[in-house]
Parts: structure tokens; C-alpha cells; sequence
């Protein structure tokens, strides 16, 4: 790749996320002009403004739409990033948190908590029994891709979606036992959604998440250097054990928060680094900044979408990436068996 | 530890290394000065990977430990052993499109800090290392469109980057052509000159030979022998190390050993055959011979003849007479008793002169002969002295002629 596609890319990115972010916030059952939220924004961030829109549109952008569209571009670049990083920790294509049952995890941490009161405790725990339900999700992956031989593209893949399908059965098992079961409860922790996402539960994970993103950036060159696998990187020095554990730990974090806001959005994680790798190559120093850019323009788009097509009703984010992602899912799959499985590590 | 070669030293101590209850390696102790490329040999599965990925550090050993410089191997921190340490593994064979200066630069990685970025210095050392693979004017290549043994170059080139005091390479040309392995291979012993420590694994007994200063030859996870070529590379223990029947002899072109595999018959036939050659008459028949089942004797040839050669490294019983000596009556006495044992004598094309005219007495005593030729009408036999032309022609009246081709048939067929 030459060195400014890149960079042009990244800027190109930039000004997509803020073109799709203005127009998420003004298209709705209210339409409000690109200027009016502007002024919005520029009042909110306590500069004078003259001739403001009615209260009412204020209302609509800072309380309604802004923190949905937040939320649809923090979980959009969590979900990507991780999975980038998870695909190359496993040089697997399809190694994404939710292939992976990482997602399935933090959901199953959600209904825990929500089942048996633990959230009426303290709402502060809610972001940790998704994380803590991710992490034992990564680990029981880290547990059987460690097993000794195991190295098999195909194997960890079965492995997550075993993993995933167990998590998903006790999501259901947990649901059934509760009293108030809710076929929407019930949606929402498989399949995810961005409707009614409220400013306090961002702002309750977002000194969490913002931090594990960043570790999982700092462990590029490492997963570089995995590409030539485990042993020449061992050989060039590097702990291959810590960096599996670390990046592991952040993505399962990052997962598990993402499922705190959101529930479980399935494809983002696959869909995004594998679409920037076949444009611009492997090198994680810059596939993941991509990711993270294209996770969350794709998710704010995918939300658009979902809320534009029937209105007034909605379709939730996680069937539009399902529609979406699913059909990318075959096309890679034929192509992996065209080019051979050995091959497709990287590709 | 103030001597510098001591300080350098590479030191095995009784490592033992176990996969479940399965033993890999027994109880090996190496020590080892710079200056000299060491070839590991072995059959597969001899344990010649594991035995390096234990002195790299990359897998612990059950038992034993490996020191370098001094210092045990696992004990080292990661970067430092990478800075020591340059290990590179079989298979490279991995798709990704990254730039193969990028990948040369991974090499870089033990000498710069968490936050560092790779700096000038790092970038023209990986430069000059992608230089000397060969990759002068193909900097820009990604490494997903290299071919297997390109990427086995790359490879090489990243391991040099980290610029180590030593090198433990696992079959580094499994995937070369034979230029590129040689090159590999001088660029190996070039640096094992410069005061490295390079240890190879090697499949091939034959470019061990060629390019190694030092041989250690494993077998099941224990080391059978440790020297020089010559010292390592012998028909006795290479047939028993590789349970083939092996033969060795010096390559014409490089004076290097030379392992051949002798074939070994799939059945006995139960008769047996003497060949008598000469210049070179007899090699394809003989082989052919073993490779049936057939028991062979040979002679008269002088030593040093290739049929001679062959039959010594076969075992074949033969007799020979000195170089550029003549064959004289006393020596046809001691072949007589081959002869008369054969139930066939096999007359080779080698051209007849006055040192081994007598040869051709010797086929007289035969109880069957069969003369090899083209044909009956067409005889390429070179006569150099007259008398034998006479004793060769009373000979074809008692004699069938073949050629080897339709003997070997016959042979194979049961029609003798």
C-alpha cells in the first residue's frame, strides 16, 4: 500500500464519520437540517449561539438521537477492533467476538445480572458481569486453542460457535427461569439494539472502554509479528503466552462493555477488519485504526438503515448487520475454499 | 567467564525432553566453540527440530538445561534471548500482505522499547539484511506473493536482523532450489567464519557433506555420533542409523562425501551371479542385480575402477588388482573359485587391452556365460591388444549375447 492511501483513507474515514453521524442525528420521524444540530452542539459546548432551534429539537438531538448515535459509533469501532485484533491473535479469518462466543458471553453476564438483582445492588455492576461474562468466554477459547497441536483454522472456529451456542442456551435458560420473560428481552441480548440508549449508561462504561481500545492498538507489531507464527515470534522475543492473555483480556473487554450498551451485534466484528485487509493489506499498525474507523461509520449506517426503512418501525440494528454480513460471510467462504484453507489465514 | 571463547560457548547439559510419556530427546550434551557450521542429521523424526527449539528456548527441556554465553537459555528474558538467539523454523509458509522489508524488520523488534518506533538504524540494517538474500531490487515485494523458498529467504533475512551471536536454522532450505540452497548455505558457513555459532538441521546427508564443518548425527532423540564428516558419514553407521545399505563415495565434482542408498532386493532370488567388468562396464548391472534379489560376486577390475567401487561400498565380494597393474595368471587362479561357483558369468562391454586381456580367460571357466553386447551382429567392444580379439571370438561360440536390457528381463522373467 502506498504510504498516503493510507492516510487519505483514515481522513477520507474521518469525514464519513462525521457526514453519517450529522445525518444519523437530523433523519427521523423529525427532520431536523444539518445546521440546526450544529448550533445544537456549538450551544451545548457553551458557545453563544444565535437564532437557536426550538427546545424541542434540542431535546431530540442531545437526549434522543446523539447518545443512540454515540453509542451505534462506540460499539461499531469496539467490535471491530476487536475483532481484528482477535483474527490476528488466531490468524483466523473468522475468529471474531462473536463467532467467537465472546459476545454470547457478556450477554449471558447481562441477563445474570439483571435476573437476580445484582443490578438493582448497584447499577455499577452491570458493565461488570458483561465483562466478566466475556472474559470467561475468551478464556475458555484461549483454554482450547492453547491445547496442545491445536492450531486448526476450523477448529477454533467450531470451538467458538460450541461456545457461543452453549452461552446463547443459558442467555435462553436464564430468561425462561426469570418471571417477567420477554420475547423482546430475549431479542435484545441475541440479536442487539441502539433504541433508547440514554447518556448515563455510555458515560458509565466509557472510562473503561476507552483505555482497553487503546491497549488493543499497542499490541500491533506484536500481532504483526504472530503472522509468521507462534514460534518465530517467540524466537524474535516476544511472550507469546502474555500477548495471547493480554489481548485476549482487552477484547473480551472491550466485548463485554460493547454488550452492556448494545447487547450483542453479530458480523461488525468479522465484516469490518477483513473488508480493510483485502484493501489494504495485513500490517495491524494500520488495519486496526481502519477497523475502528469502518466499525463505527458501518454501525451508525446499519442503525440509519434499520430505522429508515419502515418507518415509524424499526428494525433492529443486529438483523441489518445480520442481512448484511451473513451473505459477506458465504462469499468468504467460497472464496477460502477456492484458495484453499492454509491459505486463508491471512488473507 | 574473561576468556572470550568460553564466553561464547555453547553448552548442553543432559537434556531430556518428553511429550506425554513419549521420550523425544535422551539425555543430549553438546559443547560448542564459534568458527565452525554443525549440521544435525538424523531420520526424521530423530528429534533434530526439538533439540534446536530447546537450544533457541523456544520449548523447555523435562530435564537438562541449555547455556549460552553462560546464561540457561529459559532463564532469559525474552528480548535478550531474541538478541542472542536467531532460531528459524521449518515451515515458513505463511500468507500475508505485508511488505517483506516490514517482515525483515520484525527481526528489529528485541532492540527497541514498548513506545519506540523501529528507528534509521533498524530500517538499513533490515535494508542490508534483504540485500544479502538476494532481494536488492525487490524491496517492495509483500510477502504473500513470494514463493515458498522467497519466503524461506525472507525469513532468513529477519533472523539476521536480529543480529545473534547465534543461529539455530531447522532445515533452511526444505523449500530451495539448488542455487538458492547453495547459497543459503555459503551465506551460513560465511557467518559461522565471522565468529557466529550457526547449528542447521539437515535432511540431506549429501549437502550436509558439502557445506557442514561438523556433523551430529541423531538418532531416536539420542546423539549417535559427533565429528567431522569423514569421522560421521561412514557406511557402517549411516546403514544403521538410516536402516538402509547405504554406500559412500566422494563426489567427482566437489571431493564432498557422497551417500548413496544401495538398493536393497524385495525378494532372494537364490542364484548367483559373477560379473566380470571394468571401466565403469558393470555398474547398471550390478545395482540391477542387487536391486532383484540376485547374489553378486565380482572381478577381476582394478581398484579404484567405479565397478570396483561400487561393489566394495555394496558388499559385493570381488577381487581387484592395482591401479594400471596387469591381471596375471595367479590372479585369475584366486577369481576361479567365483567364477565355478556362479551359476552364471557375465561378461561386461568394457573395452580389452593387455592389462586385462586374462579377463577373458577367466570367462572360459564359467558354467554358463552370457556376453553383454548390442547385438550378435553389432559388437561395440574395443580391442586394444590383438590376441584377445581371437580368445573373445572362441568365446561367442560358447556363449549367448544379450544386451543388458533383455538380460535383465530374462533374469527377472526366471529364464536363465
Amino acid at each position: 500500500m502506498k504510504k498516503h492511501a493510507f492516510s487519505n483513507t483514515v481522513i477520507g474515514l474521518a469525514i464519513a464519520l462525521a457526514v453519517v453521524f450529522i445525518s444519523a442525528v437530523a433523519i427521523g420521524a423529525v427532520r431536523i437540517s444539518p445546521g440546526a444540530i450544529i448550533k445544537i452542539l456549538l450551544h451545548s459546548a457553551g458557545i453563544l449561539v444565535r437564532n437557536m432551534p426550538a427546545e424541542k429539537y434540542t431535546a431530540i438531538v442531545m437526549f434522543v438521537r446523539m447518545p443512540r448515535v454515540v453509542a451505534a459509533m462506540l460499539v461499531g469501532a469496539s467490535l471491530a477492533t476487536a475483532g481484528a485484533a482477535t483474527q490476528g491473535l488466531f490468524r483466523n479469518p473468522m475468529a471474531s467476538p462473536d463467532i467467537l462466543g465472546i459476545s454470547a458471553g457478556g450477554s449471558l453476564g447481562a441477563v445474570i445480572a439483571i435476573h437476580t438483582g445484582l443490578m438493582l445492588v448497584n447499577v455499577n455492576l452491570f458493565p461488570l458481569a458483561t465483562i466478566a461474562g466475556s472474559l470467561i468466554a475468551s478464556f475458555s477459547i484461549y483454554a482450547i486453542a492453547s491445547y496442545r497441536g491445536v492450531t486448526s483454522l476450523l477448529f477454533v472456529v467450531i470451538a467458538g460457535m460450541a461456545i457461543s451456542s452453549f452461552l446463547n442456551g443459558l442467555i435462553s435458560a436464564v430468561l425462561l427461569f426469570s418471571k417477567e420473560y420477554e420475547i423482546s428481552q430475549f431479542i435484545f441480548w441475541t440479536m442487539g439494539g441502539l433504541d433508547g440508549r440514554r447518556w448515563d449508561q455510555i458515560l458509565l462504561i466509557l472510562p473503561f472502554l476507552l483505555p482497553a481500545l487503546g491497549g488493543l492498538f499497542f499490541f500491533s507489531r506484536e500481532l504483526n509479528i504472530l503472522m509468521l507464527g507462534e514460534e518465530n515470534a517467540l524466537s524474535t522475543g516476544i511472550n507469546v503466552e502474555l500477548v495471547k492473555k493480554s489481548v485476549l483480556s482487552l477484547a473480551g473487554i472491550v466485548t463485554g462493555l460493547s454488550v452492556a450498551i448494545s447487547g450483542t451485534i453479530g458480523f461488525v466484528g468479522l465484516l469490518i477488519p477483513h473488508f480493510f485487509r483485502l484493501l489494504f493489506g495485513s500490517d495491524y499498525r494500520k488495519l486496526m485504526p481502519l477497523s475502528a474507523l469502518g466499525g463505527a461509520v458501518f454501525l451508525v449506517l446499519c442503525d440509519l438503515l434499520g430505522r429508515s426503512i419502515i418507518p415509524p418501525f424499526e428494525i433492529r440494528v443486529g438483523i441489518i448487520t445480520s442481512v448484511i454480513g451473513a451473505p459477506y460471510l458465504i462469499f468468504l467462504i467460497i472464496r477460502y475454499q477456492r484458495l484453499g484453507i492454509e491459505n486463508a489465514a491471512n488473507i | 567467564m574473561t576468556d572470550k571463547k568460553i564466553k561464547h560457548k555453547l553448552l548442553l547439559k543432559d537434556i531430556s525432553y518428553s511429550v506425554g510419556s513419549k521420550k523425544i530427546l535422551h539425555s543430549i550434551s553438546i559443547e560448542q566453540d564459534e568458527g565452525e557450521l554443525i549440521g544435525l542429521i538424523g531420520p526424521n523424526g530423530s528429534g533434530k527440530t526439538t533439540l534446536l527449539k530447546v537450544m533457541s528456548g523456544i520449548i523447555k527441556p523435562s530435564y537438562g538445561s541449555a547455556y549460552i554465553n553462560g546464561a540457561e537459555v529459559r532463564e532469559m528474558k525474552d528480548k535478550k534471548r531474541a538478541q542472542l538467539i536467531g532460531y528459524m523454523p521449518q515451515d515458513n509458509n505463511y500468507n500475508f500482505h505485508l511488505n517483506i522489508l516490514d517482515v525483515v524488520l520484525f527481526g528489529r523488534y528485541p532492540y527497541i522499547g514498548r513506545m519506540e518506533k523501529y528507528g534509521r538504524n533498524d530500517l538499513s540494517i533490515a535494508e542490508r539484511m534483504l540485500e544479502y538474500v538476494g532481494f536488492k531490487d525487490y524491496k517492495n515485494r509483500y510477502f504473500d506473493t513470494l514463493s515458498g523458498g522467497e519466503k524461506q529467504l525472507v525469513v532468513f533475512a529477519k533472523v539476521l536482523a536480529q543480529e545473534t551471536k547465534y543461529l539455530f536454522l531447522d532445515e533452511p532450505t526444505s523449500n530451495l532450489d539448488i542455487k538458492h540452497q547453495y547459497k543459503l548455505f555459503s551465506m551460513a558457513y560465511e557467518l559461522s567464519k565471522e565468529g557466529k555459532i550457526v547449528i542447521t538441521a539437515v535432511h540431506n546427508l549429501n549437502v550436509a557433506s558439502q557445506h557442514c564443518d561438523k556433523l551430529i548425527l541423531l538418532k531416536s532423540g539420542s546423539i549417535v555420533k559427533e565429528g567431522s564428516i569423514g569421522a560421521v558419514l561412514t557406511p557402517e553407521i549411516i546403514s544403521s542409523v538410516y536402516d538402509v545399505k547405504a554406500a559412500v563415495s566422494v563426489n567427482a565434482s566437489t571431493g564432498a562425501r557422497l551417500v548413496s542408498v544401495m538398493p536393497s532386493p524385495v525378494k532372494k532370488l537364490g542364484i548367483t551371479i559373477h560379473i566380470i567388468g571394468g571401466a565403469g562396464s558393470g555398474v547398471n548391472l550390478t545395482r540391477e542385480l542387487l536391486r532383484l534379489g540376485v547374489n553378486v560376486t565380482g572381478g577381476i577390475t582394478h581398484s579404484y575402477d567405479s565397478d570396483f567401487l561400487l561393489w566394495n561400498s555394496a558388499g559385493v565380494k570381488c577381487l581387484s588388482v592395482a591401479p594400471f597393474s596387469q591381471i596375471e595368471d595367479e590372479d585369475i587362479n584366486r577369481a576361479k573359485n567365483f567364477v565355478r561357483k556362479a551359476d552364471l558369468t557375465v561378461l561386461c562391454p568394457f573395452p580389452i587391452g593387455k592389462g586385462n586381456f586374462r579377463n577373458l580367460l577367466l570367462a572360459m571357466e564359467a558354467k554358463k556365460l552370457i556376453i553383454l553386447e548390442d547385438s550378435k551382429e553389432n559388437k561395440s567392444r574395443v580391442f586394444f591388444y590383438r590376441d584377445a580379439e581371437s580368445i573373445y571370438n572362441k568365446l561367442l561360440s560358447t556363449a549367448e549375447v544379450m544386451n543388458l536390457e533383455s538380460f535383465l528381463e530374462s533374469i527377472n522373467r526366471g529364464m536363465v
